[in-house]
């Protein structure tokens, strides 16, 4: 177990360029380091700052008050955190990124788009894993409009996503509703981008060429 | 929270077993990114539920309500998606914020659109990611694509309650 952590994550240079650049993507993204160093700062003068604010306008008491129901929930969604997490590991080992953009890129039509919103929905992790799959889906040929509808469905009814953080934090009720209200999104995004920009897509792709 | 709990972690203990069963140093790998996500999630987490806290308490509880509250309607709808679209942060940064908000009297359709437009617009998202690997042409088309989504889920969903009879 000790062996595990102390190589998966030795120092923070490597855990960060870990999730910059999954050995498979083989896609550079500079800058992002830094990006994900400065958002904790940000986030901490955030808190302490409206923290102070709190306390100015409300008292101790109201400070203490936010603070006791942040730690609540915090205790109550950390199992589910934990399992979610140990989720998105466990997924990302069983089904390899090569293998949805081979599957996909080949597939037109609704099915195409169809396809593109199931994979999407199944796709784990951050922009970090979508984004790479995305550029393999356009070199194996894929269409615009597969593309976009592949990026709605990773993201807005991503089962990843539901179930690492949907479920931890909303109730049952709020997480359907939202669910299906989402579900026809990547389809309707992926016919918008077919339909209206597929023309402008290809121009630049040939002139690129 | 205890159902899904159960239900979260027999998926966790199935797919270890499908895991550890397959030859390889799998089950390694998947242990390296759970540590690798979990250290970004350890300390934002905490700090993020702390802010939203302080912030729900700040606000206005009238001013919530009012600019998008459930009688808010469309107007409401419109202006949640475009604050969630700018909203910065995984899930774990922005589902606190929304969870105070919806405390502090904002209406359930507006926070689906809330979510919608922070997954699917995410302007962050586009300058940190998007932008530098796919290029703008490739994030303008998708972003004309996706601009009404926000909104089509929000009154999707409001649809849906009223079916329900809220």
């Amino acid at each position: 177990m000790n062996d595990v952590i102390e190589n998966s994550v030795p120092s923070e240079k490597n855990d960060v360029s870990a999730i910059e650049n999954p050995p498979s993507s083989g896609v550079k993204v500079t800058g992002f380091r830094r990006f994900i160093a400065v958002d904790t700062l940000i986030l901490l003068t955030i808190a302490l700052g409206a923290g102070i604010a709190v306390w100015y306008f409300k008292g101790t008491s109201a400070v203490e008050e936010s603070v006791r129901s942040g730690l609540n929930l915090v205790l109550q969604i950390v199992p589910m955190i934990v399992a979610g997490l140990l989720l998105a590991g466990l997924v990302e080992v069983l089904v390899p990124r090569e293998f949805v953009a081979r599957w996909l890129g080949t597939s037109s039509g609704i099915k195409g788009l169809l396809l593109a919103t199931v994979a999407g929905a199944m796709t784990p992790g951050g922009p970090f894993s979508s984004f790479p799959i995305v550029l393999a889906l356009h070199r194996a040929g894929a269409d615009i409009g597969t593309m976009v509808a592949f990026i709605t469905a990773w993201s807005v009814i991503g089962i990843n996503r539901l179930l690492v953080w949907e479920i931890a934090f909303f109730d049952p009720e709020f997480l359907i509703i939202r669910f299906l209200s989402s579900m026809p999104l990547p389809i309707i995004s992926g016919l918008i981008a077919r339909g209206l920009f597929t023309h402008m897509w290809e121009r630049a792709e040939q002139a690129k060429n | 929270m205890l159902i899904s709990g159960i239900f979260l972690w027999s998926i966790v203990i199935v797919l270890s077993v499908i895991v550890l069963k397959k030859p390889g140093d799998n089950y390694r790998r998947a242990l390296q990114t759970f540590f690798t996500q979990g250290r970004r999630v350890a300390v934002r987490m905490p700090l993020a539920l702390l802010a939203a806290g302080f912030i729900a308490v700040l606000i206005p509880q009238e001013f919530i309500g009012e600019l998008i509250g459930g009688a808010s309607g469309f107007l409401g709808i419109a202006t949640s998606s475009a604050l969630g679209s700018f909203i910065p942060g995984g899930p774990f940064v922005t589902f606190p914020f929304v969870i105070a908000l919806m405390t502090y009297g904002a209406g359930d359709a507006q926070m689906v659109a809330f979510i919608t437009a922070w997954s699917v617009i995410a302007v962050h998202r586009a300058i940190a990611w998007e932008l530098p690997l796919m290029g703008p042409r490739f994030w303008y088309i998708r972003f004309a694509s996706s601009v009404i989504l926000p909104l089509l889920a929000g009154v999707l969903a409001t649809l849906l309650w009223a079916v329900l009879g809220k």
